[in-house]
């Protein structure tokens, strides 16, 4: 049929293959080719060419649609204008054919003429003039250029003598053949026309038509072939008039005449059927996309172009749809989507996190700030203070070297001061850092009365008294401690004007909150007025005098105060265990006014503006103790009387070190003791600044004289009932004088030894001594009061024995490690070794930690700020020969305070003793050489990170051999 | 039952944070030491301070880094602690990346401590996240029993 329809005459119109209705701005899309007629354009291309089962009867229905009738109409004027065209043709055709007969004729007529012409001049003129013959031959030559069959009957030679009777003959029988051959010329012209006829004819325009629609259908075949669309008509019923489906799911014999929901099940029909309806009943063509997830085939997303279609009448007679699977897209979208999403969410994020990060640069900025401002006026304080030590080493007389203690501690007062504002921005910023140390309460106590006695100018008694039960060492930030401590007792100081101020310091058992305030009510009322007997005293506060009693009879003790003895041992048994300490700090000064306690710990607040005014001072005091105390987890309460005097009261829990340490510090505690004849650290004990003001200026003798009267009233509190009354009966004039001379016997003593015991040790021997005749003659005085100090003693010397058989498995270990994450690591570890230790931080510390205790084995990073290990290693083993401190290593003064007795004891024994072992703990790196380690004076190394198996064998190999 | 599949999931990762040289023997040498010491927590403590300290230096780092005149042996004190702090715990990526620091600083390269620091903390954030998830679990485990 192709063929057919490519061999039609050249005719331009109809070369066009492609439906004219599609147009030209079809054509021009489309950009078809035009084929030359000899061509198959689809010579190469194979149609499989499948039924296609279509319900015809629905496509005469569509037919009659509005497009249906267009289609129709052009299809009948593309007819029109073919027919058109061929008649055009036959016209011409004919026309020639006419033209030809006509010559024909016209040479039939001519022959004719001729003929009769020959007949007359055969009769009249024989003569013949050839002339016409020549225009003949040429008429037919021009006719028979198209034909030439024709042309050849020109080539006719006339062999006869011209103008004979033959020769006419023969010309009569040529013409008679040519006529012949131009009849029937005419003839297969006319056959050809009528051929034409037929053949026009046969060019139905169903046929045409037919071909036509082949063509096309070739076409949609070939470009939908590999398309993933669905092409479909429904009709109103949405049943499936015609389908086109690329998916080779679904056959069309089960399509036709089903409807979707016939055909499929699942999410989407529905949505879909929906907007179907809707097309129809709108009239408006839509483009959507459906999920779908049938059981068919699956989750799958189409998007679906669904357009009504119109009968002539206008009404809806059905949709065509064309679907095409765009599922990857989808899913390609939505994950476009989902990384924008996170993006976005990342950038939020990101800005969140940049303006965290300027928040905390800003922080840390103002961190910053903090530290430079306290290293800018400390550093010149400090100046001032290391230049007044180093005059302290200079050759001075007493009065000099009083002047300059005092120089000292006011320098430390004023450093005191800068840091207590520092403190009070670092523990509201959050960045104050409690530091854990062992420390001794009693020590603690003792200093910080000594340090308020130091600068006190006033008539009063400092007293102290620590419960029995208060354990030797306690865990715990010494340094706030003491901060909280001096920070309330200069205050009771300050607004004291007569009598005393006090610490109390006790353990809570049970840390309940009523026996703490009963507590406090007590002291109120002990405190309150100013003649107080010992009884009362000893009745209120038991814990007061319990230490003397302790001392005689233990076990009595233990019953009168209602206190367990074994629950003391067994809390420092079981090591590590949180004891309550609950400290009393006591005034009899001018009280508090109810109404403004609530103010009391508010910064910059003092009880009135005439206080203010009077008193001086930052306010700030109050603020910093309590959140210290509250930073440390305990809590600051006060209790106060106007006129009568305030209650401070603060509970903190702190740890009880483990039981080896506990038990070997007391040994040096009461070797301490027992070498100063410091025994009052133990129980309660007084300070008398009058003494040391005494010193500082001998010239007030009167105002001496009421000072020591103040001092023994002091003095009375030790609370034995018996000796009081003993005292009160015999009158003050004796045993006054008894004390005056104790006291101030015993007092520069001990100042001196602070002073310049650690450059003569030789005068520790000489103080020691002295030291005994003072207690020797104080237990004199205080025999009567109780049997103390003999006591002590005792236990010293059972302590004593202990120690010179130590259970030698458990190591005494100093760790010099500044990162607190290798510390806990070395900790664990030595600790599962079943070692104790004690934890430095620099070499400057260990140099402090080996002044005071003795080691078995030191463990000393190398790469330490402020001293390194090697720096601090040469200063120990240079101890350990000369048995003298570095100058810029030598034992603070202020510290010697307290353990001036301690430190001599060791450099005693570490003189006599052995060298320690120190090991060295190396990062390997090419600052820290093995070399320089042994160069320095370690035995060996160990490498970091330390690990379980290598502290283990060295261990072992140093500890052994001692 | 749940504690189970929580315990399987806190082995994978610990086997993960192994496998890929996150933590090394060190690392094991502190679980050893929690569970022969009978210290139940030890290793959350000391990975707890690890992140602290290391957050704090890093963060003590950048800041040094952003003077206008590097103060490289400052710098080098810090990354020789974090290298410390990291060895310790067995930290191990974190360590190497301290030691190319280190080296970095030797040479006073500005430019290339900030990268090194970005590396560092990079390892250290990776670090913490699988910490951070350990304690999780076991404090869920914990929770379960």
């Amino acid at each position: 049929m192709g063929d057919d329809y490519l061999a039609e005459p050249e005719d331009e119109v109809t070369q066009s293959m492609w439906p004219e209705n599609i147009g030209d701005k079809h054509q021009r899309q489309f950009r078809m080719e035009n084929f030359r007629k000899d061509q198959d354009a689809f010579k190469d291309v194979k149609f499989d060419e499948k039924p296609v089962h279509v319900d015809f009867q629905r496509l005469m229905e569509m037919a009659n649609s509005e497009k249906g009738v267009s289609q129709m109409q052009y299809f009948m004027k593309h007819w029109e204008y073919k027919r058109a065209n061929a008649a055009r043709l036959l016209e011409e055709e004919l026309g020639l054919l006419c033209q030809q007969r006509k010559e024909i004729e016209q040479n039939k007529q001519q022959i004719l003429e001729e003929q009769r012409f020959q007949d007359e001049s055969y009769y009249a003129v024989k003569r013949h003039v050839p002339i016409l013959d020549e225009v003949y031959e040429d008429e037919w030559k021009r006719h028979s250029k198209k034909n030439d069959d024709l042309s050849r009957s020109r080539e006719t030679k006339i062999d006869a003598d011209y103008d004979s009777v033959s020769y006419w003959k023969e010309r009569a029988t040529k013409l008679e053949e040519k006529l012949e051959e131009s009849i029937q010329r005419e003839r297969s012209l006319v056959e050809k026309l009528e051929e034409n006829i037929k053949n026009l004819q046969s060019h139905t325009p169903a046929e045409e038509f037919s071909g036509m629609l082949k063509r096309a259908d070739y076409f949609l075949h070939l470009v939908l072939q590999s398309a993933p669309i669905v092409i479909a008509h429904q009709d109103a019923d949405l049943r499936y008039r015609f389908i086109f489906n690329h998916y080779p799911t679904l056959a069309d014999e089960d399509v036709i005449g089903k409807t979707d929901y016939e055909i499929l099940s699942g999410e989407g029909i529905e949505e879909m059927n929906s907007v179907k309806r809707e097309v129809m009943a709108t009239g408006i063509a839509t483009k959507r996309e459906f999920a779908f997830n049938t059981p068919m085939f699956g989750a799958k997303t189409f998007v679906t172009y669904i357009e009504p279609v119109f009968s002539k009448g206008g009404e809806t007679i059905g949709v065509n749809y064309v679907a095409m699977d765009i599922t990857d897209q989808v899913k390609r979208r939505e994950k476009m989507a989902d990384i924008r999403v996170r993006e976005a969410v990342q950038n939020a994020k990101e800005t969140e996190l940049s303006k965290s990060l300027h928040i905390t640069e800003e922080t840390m900025r103002a961190k910053q700030m903090l530290a430079t401002m306290s290293h800018e006026i400390r550093s010149p304080l400090s100046g001032v203070l290391s230049m007044t030590e180093i005059l302290a080493t200079t050759k001075l007389d007493k009065e000099q070297h009083q002047l300059l203690e005092v120089m000292l501690s006011s320098g430390d007062l004023v450093l005191q001061l800068i840091n207590d504002i520092l403190d009070l921005s670092k523990v509201e910023s959050g960045a104050m850092k409690l530091e854990s140390t062992t420390f001794r309460p009693r020590e603690v106590v003792k200093h910080v009365l000594q340090t308020a006695a130091a600068s006190l100018k006033k008539e009063l008694t400092l007293e102290g008294c620590i419960g029995d039960d208060v354990p030797v060492e306690v865990i715990g930030d010494v340094l706030r401690i003491r901060q909280i401590l001096t920070n309330l007792i200069s205050n009771a100081v300050k607004f004291t004007h007569e009598g005393k101020v006090g610490i109390n310091l006790q353990v809570v058992h049970d840390k309940q909150p009523g026996c703490k305030i009963e507590g406090g009510k007590i002291h109120k009322r002990a405190y309150s007025g100013t003649a107080i007997t010992a009884a009362e005293t000893a009745a209120v506060s038991p814990r007061n005098c319990d230490k003397d009693n302790l001392h005689c009879s233990k076990h009595e003790d233990a019953f009168q105060n209602g206190v367990p003895t074994c629950e003391n041992f067994k809390e420092d048994i079981e090591g590590e265990e949180v004891v309550w300490l609950h400290c009393d700090v006591y005034d009899s000064g001018i009280g508090i006014p109810e109404k403004s306690l609530p103010l009391l710990f508010k910064r910059y607040m003092q009880a009135s503006t005439d206080h203010a005014r009077k008193y001086g001072g930052t306010g700030l005091g109050l603020a910093i103790c309590k959140q210290l105390v509250e930073l440390m987890g305990g809590t600051l309460t006060v209790v106060s009387k106007e006129n009568e005097g305030s209650t401070f009261t603060f509970v903190l829990p702190c740890k009880i070190p483990v039981k080896e340490e506990h038990s070997d510090d007391p040994d040096e505690v009461h070797s301490s003791r027992n070498d100063s004849a410091n025994s009052d650290i133990e129980g309660s004990f007084f300070f008398k600044p009058q003494m040391r003001a005494s010193l500082l200026s001998p010239g007030v003798s009167i105002m001496n004289n009421t000072k020591l009267f103040g001092a023994k009233l002091m003095c009375y509190d030790p609370p034995d009932i018996s000796d009081d009354r003993k005292l009160s009966s015999n009158g003050f004039s004796s045993t006054e004088h008894n004390f005056t001379n104790t006291s101030t016997a015993r007092q520069p003593n001990s100042v001196r030894s602070t002073a310049e015991e650690e450059h003569d040790n030789a005068m520790v021997l000489e103080l020691n001594s002295q030291a005994e005749r003072v207690s020797s003659s104080r237990g004199d005085l205080v025999s009567v009061s109780g049997a103390a100090p003999c006591k002590v003693l005792e236990e010293q010397s059972l302590h004593k024995k202990s120690k010179c058989s130590p259970t030698s498995n458990k190591a005494k270990i100093l760790l010099v490690e500044d990162n607190k994450v290798n510390i806990i690591v070395a900790k664990s570890m030595l600790e599962q070794l079943g070692h104790a230790i004690d934890i430095v931080n620099n070499g400057m510390q260990a140099i402090r930690a080996v002044q005071q205790h003795q080691y078995d084995l030191i463990l000393m990073d190398v790469h330490m700020p402020e001293m390194d290990g090697l720096q601090a290693t040469k200063h120990i083993r240079s101890f350990e020969n000369t048995g003298c401190w570095d100058v810029s290593v030598k034992p603070e003064d202020n510290r010697m305070i307290t353990d001036s007795a301690i430190s001599s004891d060791c450099a005693h024994a570490k003189k006599q003793g052995q060298r320690v072992p120190i090991i060295a703990m190396t990062a390997n790196s090419f600052a820290e050489s093995a070399e320089e380690c042994l160069a320095a004076g370690m035995d060996s190394y160990i490498s970091k990170p330390v690990n379980f198996q290598n502290i283990k064998e060295c261990l072992q190999r140093y500890l052994m051999s001692q | 039952m749940a504690a189970a599949a929580l315990r399987e999931q806190l082995n994978a990762l610990l086997s993960s944070m192994f496998a890929s040289g996150l933590v090394d023997d060190q690392f094991q040498q502190l679980q050893m030491l929690q569970e022969d010491g009978g210290t139940p927590g030890f290793v959350a403590e000391v990975v707890t301070l690890f992140c602290d300290d290391a957050d704090r230096i890093i963060s003590e780092l950048a800041a040094l880094l952003e003077q206008p005149i590097v103060d490289f042996d400052k710098v080098d004190a810090y990354v020789h602690q974090l290298k410390g702090s990291s060895a310790s715990v067995g930290a191990q990526k974190v360590k190497f990346t301290c030691m190319q620091f280190r080296q970095l600083c030797q040479d006073k390269n500005r430019d290339g401590c900030i990268m090194a620091l970005a590396v560092v903390r990079n390892e250290f954030y990776d670090l913490r996240n699988k910490f951070q998830t350990m304690l999780q679990l076991e404090q869920q485990i914990q929770a379960q029993q």
